[in-house]
Order: C-alpha cells, then structure tokens, then sequence
C-alpha cells in the first residue's frame, strides 16, 4: 500500500514538472537567446590559455609572486643552520671536556696520565 | 672556538669568512637571470650546498668502506662526522630548493625524479645517524654499508635530469653561466667548501674526544 501511494506521489511530481516545466524552459530559452549575442565579449575577456613557457617577467602583476622575500629567507635559512650547527659543536664540545675534567677529579691524584692531556 | 678547531682549521675559517663577506657583493652585482629574475640568485647558495652535501657523502663513504673492510675506527670517526654534515647540507639545500620553486615554478614541491631522489638521499644519511645513535653494539658496521649504498645513490641523482623528463634544470646550466655569474657561482662553491673543511674538523676532533672518554671511562669502570 505504502509502496503504492509513494508510486502515486512520483506520478503526480512529473505530472506537476510537466505543467511547470514548459514556462521554464521557455524562460531558460529567452534568457540564452538574450545572452547570445555577449558571449564573443565574454570569450574575449578570458586570458589566452597558456601552452609553452613563459618568462617570469612576462607575466602579469597579479601572478608574480615578490622574489626578494624568498631569496632572504633562503639566505638566511642557510646561515641559521650553519651557525646552529656551531653551536650545538660547541655545546657538545663542552660537554666532553666537562665529563673529561670530571673523571679526572674522581681518579686518584697519584695516577699519572692525566686524561685530559690523553684527550 | 680554538678549543674546537685546529690551527689548520682556524686558518680555514679565516679564509671561509673573508669569502662570505665577499661573497654578497659578488651575488649583488652578478646580472639578474633572464627568465627568472631575482629569485635565480638562490643559485649561488642552493648549488654550492648541493655540491658540499655530494662531497661530504663521497667522504663518508669513502671512510666507510676503510672502516667496513680494514676496521679502522679513525675512518668511522670521520665518516660519522661526514654525515652529520651531509644532512646539514642536505637540509640546507632542500630547504632553499623550494623556495627557489615557489616562485619560478608556481609551487613548493614537485614529486619528480630529481627531487624525489635527493629526499631519499637526504633520509639515507638521517637513518645512517639514527641507526649510529639508537643501534647498539655492531652498528657501525650496518651504518658503514648503508653510507656505501647512499655514496653509490650520488651519481643517480646527480645525472637524474639528463635521463628523466623533469621541471629541475639540467646539469649543463652549471658549466654553461655567462663569466658575470660564473664567477660568483664558484666563489660561493669554494666558500661553502671551506666551511665544510672547518665544520668536519671541528666535528672530527669532536668524535675523537668522545671516543677518548669512553675509552677512559671503560678504563676507570675496569680500575675502580
């Protein structure tokens, strides 16, 4: 029953789009054959499409991309990595000689080889 | 900073630091690239930190290959080194890489070949120094062979352009710069190099000095 009545309710829905429809697509048609005639204007607004390579400096304001910022940060990336390895040498640098002078300290002051010398 | 260095060292850095502060002026006055303006300048320190990362991967396999067959601990002193340094550079390039793309190419990153390549090398000597610091006892030996297969990659990826269709220039763009960029170009090479020199000597006495006190302390665990 259930199935029948919602069969019914599909029928009446195209039943109701056909009475609709007509007066849409006839406005849908008056509306294209009024745009018609500003489509060539429309194509022509559209940039050409790209297909080979184009210098960077041909191209237009709004697709360039400032090239100052880049190249400084790269720069700069560089020397943050190579000063930063520096100092984590250095770091690690004194870390040794500290473990160094403190197993001096702990051995007895009679042994000879002193091992920071060693080192 | 002595502490650090050598004598031989220190006068490297000397002379790494008279050509960087030379170096700006050269870059300054170097003509823009004609396709790709200004940013093309990042040419001047993303080639040379390639060439460095190259050089410090042939070091470290060389030395490798010294230590796997002749075991000589000296040599994986020195290759470890290498490859800390071989990532430092490595980062170095695959950071100023994309910067560089960003601009000429339109995007951060591209999965092609060359790029691709030059990520795995880069894990390559990543997962050399996790292996050297979390694989335990017989570690250097397995880092030593995964430094040979990573030495082996270079030329791959070196010649990955000329063989594969790829955004990334081609190697004949090096040998091919106009005298006015050229000579910039290599100036920076032999700067970054000399700072490679000074950076694997600190780095060199520094596994040294490490090797010492564990050799004191076994001895001082052994004595007391």
């Amino acid at each position: 029953m259930r199935r029948v009545l919602a069969m019914n309710l599909e029928i009446r829905d195209v039943g109701s789009c056909r009475r609709r429809c007509p007066s849409a697509l006839a406005l849908a048609l008056i509306l294209a054959a009024a745009l018609v005639p500003t489509a060539p204007s429309w194509a022509a607004a559209q940039p050409e499409p790209v297909n080979e390579f184009v210098p960077i400096d041909e191209l237009p304001e709004e697709d360039r991309l400032p090239a100052a910022p880049f190249l400084v940060t790269a720069y700069s990336i560089v020397w943050i990595l190579a000063f930063g390895y520096f100092w984590l040498l250095s770091r690690r640098q004194a870390d040794v000689e500290r473990d160094l002078a403190e197993l001096a300290r702990r051995r007895p002051v009679e042994d000879d080889d002193d091992p920071l010398e060693a080192a | 900073m002595s502490a650090m260095l050598g004598r031989w060292s220190l006068g490297w850095l000397a002379v790494a630091a008279v050509m960087f502060a030379v170096a700006p002026l050269l870059i300054a006055q170097a003509p823009n690239e004609a396709t790709m303006g200004l940013v093309a300048k990042i040419v001047y320190f993303h080639v040379p930190v390639w060439f460095v990362m190259f050089t410090a991967i042939f070091v470290c396999g060389v030395a490798s290959g010294i230590h796997l067959f002749k075991d000589r601990p000296s040599a994986d002193r020195l290759a470890v080194s290498a490859a800390e340094l071989a990532v430092l550079f490595g980062a170095m390039g695959l950071t100023t890489g994309p910067l560089w793309a960003r601009v000429s190419w339109g995007a951060w990153w591209v999965w092609d070949v060359r790029l691709t390549l030059a990520l795995i090398l880069e894990m390559t000597f990543v997962a050399y120094l996790l292996l050297r610091k979390y694989g335990g006892p017989g570690s250097d030996k397995l880092s030593a062979g995964l430094a040979l297969f990573g030495m082996f990659n270079v030329p791959i990826v070196y010649v990955s352009v000329n063989v594969w269709r790829t955004l990334h220039p081609q190697t004949t763009v090096v040998p091919t710069l106009g005298a006015s960029m050229a000579g910039p170009f290599w100036w920076c090479v032999l700067a970054f190099m000399a700072l490679f020199l000074v950076m694997l000597d600190g780095r060199r006495r520094l596994a040294e000095q490490e090797a010492e006190l564990d050799r004191l302390r076994l001895a001082y665990d052994e004595e007391y």
